[in-house]
């Protein structure tokens, strides 16, 4: 596919936008998660129905997200060594005249970087973020409230954790799913109290999911004693740097270079445990 | 104009059939332009309350009317109503403009009114020099002001907020509050505030609406809230620090906790109480901080009300100081000048001014009036 440079060339009168123009004198497509509307007036016949075609959202299994993580294709959706978590999201809609596309795209322009987003059926969607490597914690409740005031709507989020994209990740996926079908419905779900709330329900179904998240945390000791530690002095910064022999700014850093790491906030007392758990 | 009606409304959450009504019986007629405050404990039913006005959750019992028109099962859209909540992400690589003119552009405006509504509300909250900015580049009270502004361009005669500043540090909750009060003044919207900060309920609102466990406890202006409260949770509820309160017995203009404590209570206090059959009888005495004077010209003018008590410990907040002691077991609290200054185990002469003093029956809590 082009860039949208290299349209900009050949239709020099495109204009790049965050949402859909929805004009009948224009033509929508969607390309790197803008919105690009170029005027039918200079355009011919064939040109204007190719770029119409090209402009529509795939169907479902013509997306390559879709039929990855729903177990239709094993090819990989993406070349992209960046981890991804997928964010699923329910919503109530009140208002008829929304279009969901417009939802979704007012959703999607909050995240700075997204394999793909898409509905799965009238209510639910997911939207599949890329792992960024200065990422800071993101306020869900924040983006929820947001949305939800823009549409009139009601959503629930469930946001899952950062895995690689390979093969494990459907398997894992459909693990989350199953989690969060059992999690209280609040409307941020995130994944390591459903994950609590699963173990204490249940005794199998997970292993290898947790096998994965093992895995995937550092082992190095330094990280291990800190974590440790951090979770035997109850999240207190002040006592877990002195007994580390560390200044406070310096453990505040190391949590921080976790939560980038692994997606894990330290001062979570939930990400903490689980933490805490899989490393000792 | 816009004028709200909530005529007896209830809410049962259907998943929660056995947990009973969220909200009982919430009776209120909002005044065009009134600025209302929601005020109440966690769970009280706050949000439910503002919820169902916005439509975002169905009304079990009841009226809603907005100008008269029942609204029970208008779309949201069509109520006409802007919202604010307590939480609120901007977009982080759009301009503060563009942040506030998303929602306009969703709903296909043109581009002149969507300018002209967002530099607008850039003014009104003095944005007008940030409009190109990106949020990462403003101050947190500038970033809560896009989050109204985004809720002013919708140009709605309503405004809901439901805890809007509840995130905020201390400092800027008091700033944006004096803004958000400023801004009541300038759009003349309608408006229901939602807090549980009785600080921020008495300093905004026209009126306040105290609630407790789904039922609404009074509705009055701050200071008759405050100067006569309904029962003893409101009592106890509005004011910082609260009400002190006294388990005593009532007889013939005394007052007295079985112990070290005994008053006479002022003659037409006492004609009351009387009338209203409590001679003889329990009663909680209810008194606020400011009602209880350490100096010695009261004492000598009033020693029918001089209690000694015992100091726990005295806190000094700048010109006056909060005394905190305790008689026969009761601890209490009084605001008293800074230069009065005790030390714990001290034992202390206080004046109780039962003027100022309130009386709740024990077994209601409803105040005797
Ligand atoms: N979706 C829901 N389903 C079932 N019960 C609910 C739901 N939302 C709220 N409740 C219950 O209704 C009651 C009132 O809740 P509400 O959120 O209105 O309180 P609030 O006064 O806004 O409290 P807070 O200050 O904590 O926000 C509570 O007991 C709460 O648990
Ligand atoms: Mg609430």
């Amino acid at each position: 596919m082009l860039s949208i440079e290299q349209l900009k060339t050949i239709y020099p009168d495109l204009e790049v936008n965050q949402l859909p123009h929805n004009a009948a004198d224009t033509i929508d497509l969607m390309l790197d998660n803008q919105w690009l509307s170029i005027p039918r007036a200079n355009l011919s016949e064939s040109e204007q129905a190719l770029l119409s075609r090209l402009g529509q959202p795939a169907e479902n299994e013509q997306r390559s997200w879709y039929s990855f993580l729903w177990g239709l294709s094993t090819k990989l959706p993406t070349k992209s060594e960046c981890d991804s978590r997928v964010i699923q999201f329910q919503v109530k809609f009140t208002d008829n005249a929304v279009s969901k596309a417009d939802w979704l795209a007012a959703l999607q322009a909050y995240f700075n970087q997204v394999y793909d987003a898409f509905w799965t059926d009238g209510m639910t969607g997911v939207l599949i973020e890329v792992k960024q490597n200065d990422a800071v914690e993101t306020n869900f409740a924040g983006i929820l409230q947001s949305v939800d005031a823009m549409f009139y709507t009601t959503t629930t989020f469930y946001v899952g954790h950062f895995w690689p994209v390979n093969q494990m990740l459907p398997g894992l996926f459909k693990m989350e799913q199953q989690l969060f079908s059992q999690s209280q419905k609040a409307a941020v779900n995130t994944f390591s109290p459903s994950l609590f709330q699963y173990l204490i329900q249940h005794d199998q179904g997970v292993a290898s999911l947790i096998r994965a998240l093992r895995v995937s945390l550092p082992a190095d000791s330094e990280t291990n004693q800190m974590v440790n530690l951090f979770f035997k002095n109850h999240g207190k910064l002040s006592q877990t740097a002195k007994q580390l022999f560390i200044h406070r700014n310096t453990l505040i850093y190391r949590i921080d270079k976790f939560y980038r790491l692994t997606g894990f906030d330290l001062r979570n007392n939930y990400d903490l445990t689980l933490c805490h758990l899989l490393m000792s | 104009m816009v004028e709200i009606d909530l005529d007896h409304i209830y809410k049962k959450y259907p998943n929660a059939e056995d947990a009973g009504y969220a909200v009982a019986d919430f009776d209120l007629h909002i005044k065009d332009k009134e600025f209302i405050v929601f005020v109440g404990p966690s769970g009280c039913g706050k949000s439910t309350t503002l919820r169902m006005i916005a439509g975002l959750e169905d009304i079990s019992q009841g009226d809603l009317k907005i100008d008269g028109k029942l609204m029970n099962d208008e779309a949201p859209k069509d109520r006409n109503i802007a919202m604010v909540f307590q939480n609120y992400a901007l977009y982080p690589h759009m301009s503060v403009f563009d942040n506030m003119a998303f929602g306009l552009k969703l709903r296909k405006y043109d581009k002149s009114e969507i300018t002209k509504r967002v530099d607008y509300a850039g003014e009104v909250l003095g944005l007008t020099d940030y409009l190109d900015r990106k949020p990462a580049d403003l101050s947190g009270g500038q970033r809560q002001r896009v989050a109204l502004g985004r809720a002013i361009v919708r140009d709605a005669p309503i405004f809901l907020m439901d805890e809007p500043l509840s995130n905020l540090d201390a400092k800027l909750r008091v700033s944006m509050r004096a803004e958000i009060a400023k801004l009541h003044q300038r759009l003349n919207t309608t408006t229901i505030y939602v807090t549980h900060d009785q600080t921020e309920a008495m300093t905004m609102a026209d009126r306040i609406v105290v609630m407790s466990m789904g039922e609404v406890q009074q509705i009055g202006t701050p200071s008759e809230v405050y100067d006569t409260p309904n029962n003893k949770f409101v009592a106890g509820f509005m004011g910082s620090p609260a009400m002190n309160f006294f388990d005593i017995h009532y007889k013939d203009g005394q007052i007295t906790d079985g112990e070290g404590l005994c008053l006479s209570v002022p003659e037409g206090r006492a004609k009351l109480l009387n009338e209203k059959g409590y001679n003889e009888r329990d009663l909680i005495l209810g008194i606020r901080p400011e009602d209880i004077h350490a100096e010695e010209t009261f004492i000598q003018t009033w020693p029918q009300g001089v209690v000694t008590s015992e100091v726990i410990v005295s806190e000094l907040l700048g010109a006056t100081s909060m005394l905190y002691s305790k008689v026969d077991g009761t601890e209490f609290v009084a605001t008293v000048d800074a230069r009065d200054f005790h030390n714990p185990g001290d034992s202390i002469q206080l004046v109780f001014d039962l003027n100022k003093a309130h009386f709740f029956d024990s077994q209601t809590t409803e105040a005797i009036r």
